[in-house]
């Protein structure tokens, strides 16, 4: 019997029993979609605390502070950095040819006073009031904020999470994005983050002449509204912005008045070659002299009870399809018992027992497939739906959402095994038509 | 055929399917990820800015100074927004003042634009029109020849008008004869120098006739106020709004 004479026959088996077949497709289909569903948002949340932790950066990025690092600090995750010290090119150099060092990001944070419109008039027409700091009188109208300046060639590097907007085009002189920090400058919380984006902040960095400080005014435009651990600044945006202020506070003289930064760097960013090497770029980076802070023990802690739950989840998927199996090898059984002259008549005209084998196997595995097929896209759309639900609460306490990742592998596994499972299910009730006698198959 | 039927029913099922999966990438987008993004702002080539002056281009007097003097407000609105500006003004700064505190700096920062407002402190000093005009002459040059595409000069504004200013006050001390000789000096040197008038003089006269230049003038009857400094912005936008800002 030819392949083709296979399916056939097992084609009318399925049409002649099309409501026994339903029910067993969808018996499969919801013990794939549990399955496929529970792995996606498993795999989803993975993404979502991982990211989280890092803060939107690597996992294996290491912060480095233009600091001697704290004897004390040195195994903890947040270390504390000790006193001063200066971050230079050569530095930066040296960390980068350590080995399992895969990057450095160099960081530059300047002072630089911040003309913001008072009252603001925020994209959505709402007119907000200045309330920053007591600092806010010392220059009337203005106040000192710190800029972090990074390349932002490299952003997939530094542990950035876009919450508005976007992000800075790369050298761009005139685009910058704000902090949270901003916001509370305004009384705005990280809810209101949208409404930012599309102002326009004046922005001067100062130098002393003495007597006189003057300053290099630029006008940025609020592109967009970060979370950041590169630095610690209200505003973000390209290196080259922060350079240029730098430049120009440094030329003055010494002013008590001024913050003149003394290290060319005010940190860096480095990430090691995987998360394996974290705790040994990080120490090598302590014998240089530098202190570092990366979230290593709280992310290997998380890793290890996040695959537990994958585990557990897996499970419960895994027992969804054994019973979904049963279900099929219930249902082949019954074909069988119905189907008794039907494998006699065969047999009857020179079928061979692996041809009523085939018959059968070929019947569990379109039924196995295709209650597979249907489960995968049910499954993902459910894990879309729930996605769905829990990006309307993030969103409402001003968080970045999650998007449900889509892993082909899982999909195509979910179809596969459900197919590979149903052949296994319908085995033995394929086995059993098989080695039916002709003779007593036809007499039934 | 019936295979056919099979096969489409199949790949129609797979289409659907592949259709919900899009439909619910799309409608799960997280936040944060742009939808209505403030598109990519062109930046043309750099612009430096310079302000040179006395204590009407510092904002003296004005709330805040750093948000309403004219010449920030020049900076935001009259101006591309890759300006880079740098006030050089001086309380009290005269034009020979200027010419050696403010002009070597100026000149370092190579300007494409430079506003000079010196003769009010001159006035005040009591210089004489001839040595005013000797002194603004030379800073106006150097600027020019140290390659400053623009160098706009604002000449005196009646202030003997202002309510500071009553009127015997300003005949006795002859302000009108002495604003008239400034702002002549200060035509001569802008037509020689290739520099460009900022008439601050025609404006303040047309506010007068407006009926809105007291609205123009702090308490003390004298400085700008915030409005003083914005109708003040403008007449020095509407000069460099005539040509193209290198």
């Amino acid at each position: 019997m030819s392949w083709r004479d296979v399916i056939v026959l097992a084609g009318r088996s399925i049409r002649r029993r099309a409501g026994r077949a339903v029910l067993t497709v969808v018996g499969i289909a919801l013990a794939a979609a549990l399955l496929s569903a529970l792995l996606t948002i498993a795999g989803t949340a993975r993404t979502r605390v991982l990211d989280q932790l890092a803060n939107g950066g690597p996992l294996a990025a290491i912060q480095v502070a233009a600091a001697a690092p704290d004897p004390t600090q040195v195994d903890t995750d947040d270390a504390k950095p000790g006193p001063p010290r200066d971050l230079d090119e050569a530095a930066v150099q040296e960390i980068a040819a350590l080995d399992a060092v895969r990057t450095v990001v160099p960081i530059r944070v300047a002072r630089v006073v911040v003309v913001p419109p008072d009252p603001l008039t925020l994209a959505d027409g709402r007119t907000v009031a200045f309330t920053g700091s007591a600092q806010r009188d010392q220059i009337p109208g203005a106040r000192f904020e710190s800029i972090v300046g990074v390349d932002l060639d490299r952003i997939g590097d530094i542990p950035v999470t876009l919450l508005a907007g976007r992000l800075p085009v790369a050298g761009s002189p005139v685009e910058v994005a704000v902090t949270p920090t901003w916001l509370a400058r305004f009384g705005l919380g990280r809810t209101d983050a949208d409404a930012m984006v599309g102002t326009e902040l004046v922005v001067g960095a100062p130098r002393s002449f003495g007597r006189t400080i003057r300053a290099r005014w630029t006008r940025l435009q609020v592109v967009g509204v970060v979370a950041q651990e590169a630095g610690s600044g209200a505003l973000f945006g390209d290196d080259a912005i922060v350079s240029a202020a730098r430049a120009w506070t440094e030329a003055g003289v010494d002013d008590d008045r001024i913050d003149i930064p003394t290290s060319p760097y005010s940190g860096a960013v480095v990430v090691a070659a995987g998360l394996d090497n974290v705790p040994r770029v990080r120490r090598d980076i302590q014998d240089i002299g530098y202190s570092t802070r990366a979230p290593e023990n709280l992310i290997a802690t998380v890793q290890r009870y996040l695959h537990v739950v994958e585990i557990v989840l897996s499970g419960i998927g895994v027992i969804a399809l054994v019973i979904a199996a049963l279900g099929v090898s219930n249902a082949m059984l019954a074909a069988v018992r119905e189907r008794r002259r039907e494998i006699g008549v065969l047999k009857a005209i020179g079928a061979r027992d692996r041809d009523v084998l085939r018959v059968f196997l070929a019947e569990a595995a379109f039924l196995g497939l295709v209650g597979g097929l249907l489960g995968t896209i049910l499954g993902l759309g459910v894990a879309g739906v729930v996605g769905a639900v829990v990006n309307g609460y993030l969103r409402s306490q001003g968080l970045v959402g999650v998007r449900p990742v889509l892993p082909l592998a899982l999909a195509a596994s979910t179809v596969i095994g459900a197919g590979v499972l149903s052949l296994v299910a319908g085995g033995l009730p394929a086995w059993r038509a098989a080695h039916l006698p002709a003779r007593e198959a036809v007499d039934a | 055929m019936r295979w056919r039927r099979v096969a489409a029913a199949l790949l129609a099922t797979v289409l659907v399917g592949a259709a919900i999966v899009a439909a619910i990438t799309v409608l799960t987008r997280p936040n944060g990820e742009p939808t209505d993004t403030v598109p990519p702002t062109p930046v043309g080539d750099p612009v430096t800015y310079v302000a040179i002056g006395g204590a009407e281009t510092l904002g003296a007097n004005a709330e805040h100074p750093i948000a309403e003097a004219w010449p920030q407000v020049v900076f935001r609105t009259a101006l591309p927004p890759q300006t880079v500006f740098v006030s050089l003004a001086r309380s009290g700064a005269t034009a020979a003042q200027a010419g050696s505190d403010q002009l070597p700096l100026a000149l370092r920062l190579d300007p494409d634009v430079v506003t000079v407002w010196l003769n009010l402190d001159d006035l005040a000093a009591g210089v004489t029109a001839d040595d005013y005009e000797t002194a603004l002459s030379a800073l106006v040059r150097s600027l020019r020849q140290g390659g400053v595409a623009r160098v706009l000069v604002a000449n005196v504004p009646p202030i003997d008008l202002l309510p500071g200013y009553p009127p015997g006050l300003a005949a006795a001390v002859s302000l009108p004869e002495s604003i008239d000789a400034y702002n002549a000096a200060i035509d001569r040197v802008v037509r020689a120098e290739g520099a460009e008038l900022v008439d601050l003089h025609a404006a303040g006269l047309q506010a007068a006739a407006d009926g809105v230049a007291a609205d123009q003038v702090a308490e003390d009857g004298l400085h700008p106020n915030a409005k003083g400094h914005a109708a003040i912005a403008e007449v020095f936008a509407q000069v460099i709004a005539a040509a193209p800002v290198p």
